[in-house]
């Protein structure tokens, strides 16, 4: 009975130890965490300016990048130099109300009509985006997507289209008025022919003719490592590490590092890391959230526009006339991906500046339908086709140290990656293929 | 007895902070995703606080904007000829031209009959050069000197290079001298652009707003932004004229209107009018 009283009293005096011990480990890693202190000292005057910021730059990145339009029976690409249709649209809708949502038709038919009617001014998001978002309200239960606006004859509603569902919906409208746009849509200067193609899971935009492209210049400007390692990690308690492969990585903590190439390198993809826990999310709340790490790094937001989805990744690209920029390697801007552990950003860091005025240099592109015989020649599937787009790449112009030309070409996303057309036709398909369908089986 | 007591005391108080400081450090990371959600306070209760006034129907709406670009030229010397009516001096360095009119030339003096005779003037090609194209621009105005900016059909342009002075002496003409930029072209579709109230908003934040002043008037115009290619590219920028309550001084800044910066080192003072 004795020797029980003191194995419980040695007990006591470890576990207190074991306690104090472990609270001033705690305290220590408490203390030497910046960011815990961040989270703290966060002033007001900071959050409100961020706030309205960052509605803006909802309402700025998730906006159509093309309108369309019927004359004579033929569908055309518009264009204005001095309206810009998608913004004018962006600007009717802002002071819409929006009643109820109705879900009219999941017939192909019926949305291949809609896609054809002459009488409608279309406008299009480069990839779904959702309706709770486009509202900014939740409207509909589920939060259902849409890619495409019909705008007819009338201000009282919209038809929204979800092109991989053929799905159509009817929302009602107070203080619809889209007068404008239509006047806009039918003395656009720019019409370029094009034809809806059925692909994977979207109905794509065709240039049914051969086509002299803008080559267009920026004066670009690139950050240094030090403004992005501010802004993403502190200012404090920041370690570097370098490694052989061209890489320094800056940490804050366990949880945040920064990477990117070494100034000597000449490559300007930067990727930013935070381990954290994510539950599951919609697809509105991943759009909005990534917005808040798209604002975080500082960089120029005014091309700057939601260009696709892939699995978990959101990414955006910058639009000039309705068209969007690649880096090198096909890369967009900006790519956000939520994991069940990370939330990463992998970005460029170089932005475009200031627009050069055109100087007449061009660039012939055939017709996409040509372009997507090609690849079927190369032994791309054609049902493995996703997306073919024109879009530009970045080439630098030697003449001055900043200045970049944008150079026309056409990217296609297939097997769930964007390349350029040069790049696909590089690839070995016949192991692709097979690669593939060794997953698909896998799979059944 | 006691010493077991203290003993549990301390066990259990070092538990409860252990558990305490372990939450803290699992909610750190997480939470800090949503900083930018969190309250807001008003800014114009803060700009209150500090005795800034700012205009009661200030626009919040988004408006679009332009790149623009003109080509570098010299539109003015050749026109030398056509100006009859006055003698005409062209300086080539500063790319402007001076007249004086060869005739007197009287005005009412009357402020409101004296704006209405020199904009005939300056509408008369014998007289001015390009003279149409100028609007008269009453805050870069002083007692004797009506100063017009260029517009265009994006908007106005604020710049020593798109101006025109006409100086005024006893109610008579003096002389005039013009800068002229020459035809203006958007060099990409519009964009949006921030609203007013943003814009004053971004200099507040940027302390470019002394405390007790009053915001007087917020304008749209254009300013220039660099030489590229021969080409000269202009943006839209906010013109925010700030006024100290005490020195009663007048400033105008400028605010890019596509990213809310303050374009360093191109306020200017304004002369106050009296009529």
């Amino acid at each position: 009975m004795k020797s029980k009283f003191k194995l419980g009293d040695a007990l006591l005096l470890i576990g207190t130890l074991a306690v104090f011990g472990l609270s001033i480990v705690l305290w220590i890693f408490i203390m030497t965490n910046d960011q815990y202190f961040n989270h703290i000292s966060q002033t007001n005057r900071v959050t409100e300016q961020t706030r309205s910021r960052r509605d803006r730059i909802v309402s700025n990145l998730y906006i159509p990048t093309n309108s369309y339009g019927f004359k004579n029976g033929q569908l055309y690409r518009l264009y204005d130099a001095k309206k810009n249709l998608p913004l004018e649209f962006v600007k009717e809708v802002k002071g819409v109300k929006y009643r109820n949502i109705k879900k009219i038709s999941t017939d192909k038919k019926e949305y291949e009509e809609m896609l054809h009617d002459s009488e409608c001014i279309q406008l299009s998001f480069p990839k779904e985006v959702s309706i709770n978002l486009f509202t900014k309200k939740n409207v509909k239960k589920g939060d259902p997507k849409f890619r495409r606006v019909f705008i007819t004859n009338s201000n009282d509603f919209l038809y929204l289209g979800n092109d991989k569902t053929y799905t159509i919906y009817r929302i009602n409208l107070i203080k619809g008025n889209f007068n404008k746009l239509r006047s806009y849509a039918s003395n656009a200067r720019g019409k370029i022919p094009v034809e809806f193609m059925r692909l994977k899971n979207c109905y794509e935009v065709f240039f049914t003719k051969q086509d002299h492209w803008r080559i267009y210049s920026y004066l670009t400007n690139t950050q240094t490592d030090s403004y992005f390692v501010s802004r993403l990690l502190g200012t404090t308690n920041v370690t570097t590490r370098s490694n052989k492969k061209g890489w320094v990585t800056y940490s804050l903590n366990y949880y945040t590092n920064l990477r990117v190439p070494k100034a000597k390198t000449d490559r300007h993809d930067f990727h930013y890391t935070r381990y954290e826990k994510h539950k599951d999310k919609t697809l509105n709340d991943q759009l909005l959230e990534s917005v808040s790490f798209v604002h975080k790094l500082g960089l120029s937001e005014q091309d700057l526009r939601y260009f696709d989805t892939t699995d978990n990744s959101i990414s955006y690209a910058n639009y000039v006339e309705g068209i969007p920029v690649f880096w090198d390697n096909s890369s967009p801007q900006v790519v956000t991906s939520f994991t069940e552990d990370a939330v990463k950003v992998d970005f460029n860091n170089t932005d475009l500046q200031i627009p050069i005025p055109f100087d007449g240099q061009t660039k012939t592109l055939p017709s996409s339908a040509t372009v997507m015989q090609r690849l079927v020649n190369a032994g791309m599937r054609k049902e493995e086709i996703q997306r073919i787009i024109v879009a530009f790449g970045v080439e630098k112009d030697n003449s001055h140290d900043h200045l970049v030309n944008l150079v026309p070409g056409y990217y296609v996303k297939a097997y769930n990656q964007w390349k350029s057309l040069a790049e696909w036709e590089k690839v070995d398909f016949l192991s692709l293929n097979k690669y593939k369908q060794a997953i698909m089986e896998e799979g059944k | 007895m006691d010493r077991k007591r203290i003993e549990w005391l301390f066990f259990i108080i070092f538990l409860l902070i252990d558990i305490y400081l372990g939450i803290e450090i699992w909610r750190s990371p997480i939470s800090l995703s949503d900083t930018s959600g969190s309250t807001a306070t008003s800014i114009r209760a803060e700009m209150r606080a500090d005795g800034i006034d700012i205009p009661l129907h200030i626009s919040h709406k988004q408006q679009s904007g332009y790149y623009l670009a003109v080509k570098n030229r010299d539109y003015l010397s050749r026109k030398s000829s056509s100006l009859t009516q006055v003698t005409t001096h062209y300086s080539k360095s500063d790319n402007s031209l001076t007249g004086t009119p060869k005739s007197l030339i009287l005005l009412s003096g009357n402020r409101k009959k004296n704006l209405q005779q020199l904009e005939d003037f300056k509408n008369d090609p014998k007289n001015v050069p390009y003279g149409k194209e100028f609007k008269f621009e009453p805050s870069m105005s002083g007692d004797n000197t009506y100063c017009y900016v260029q517009n265009t059909d994006y908007g106005r342009i604020y710049d020593s290079d798109a101006q025109l002075t006409i100086n005024v002496r006893d109610n008579q003409i003096v002389n005039y001298t013009i800068s002229y930029m020459g035809p203006i072209n958007a060099v990409r579709e519009p964009q949006l652009i921030i609203s007013a109230w943003h814009a004053v908003k971004a200099m507040y934040t940027d302390r470019e707003i002394v405390n007790n002043s009053r915001v007087m008037q917020v304008s749209l115009g254009y300013s220039k932004l660099t030489d590229v290619r021969g080409s000269t590219i202009l943006l839209p920028t906010w013109l925010i004229q700030v006024e100290n309550k005490t020195t009663k001084n007048i400033t105008v800044k400028r605010v890019n209107a596509f990213t809310a910066q303050i374009l360093q080192g191109s306020s200017y003072n304004v002369n106050v009018q009296k009529n």
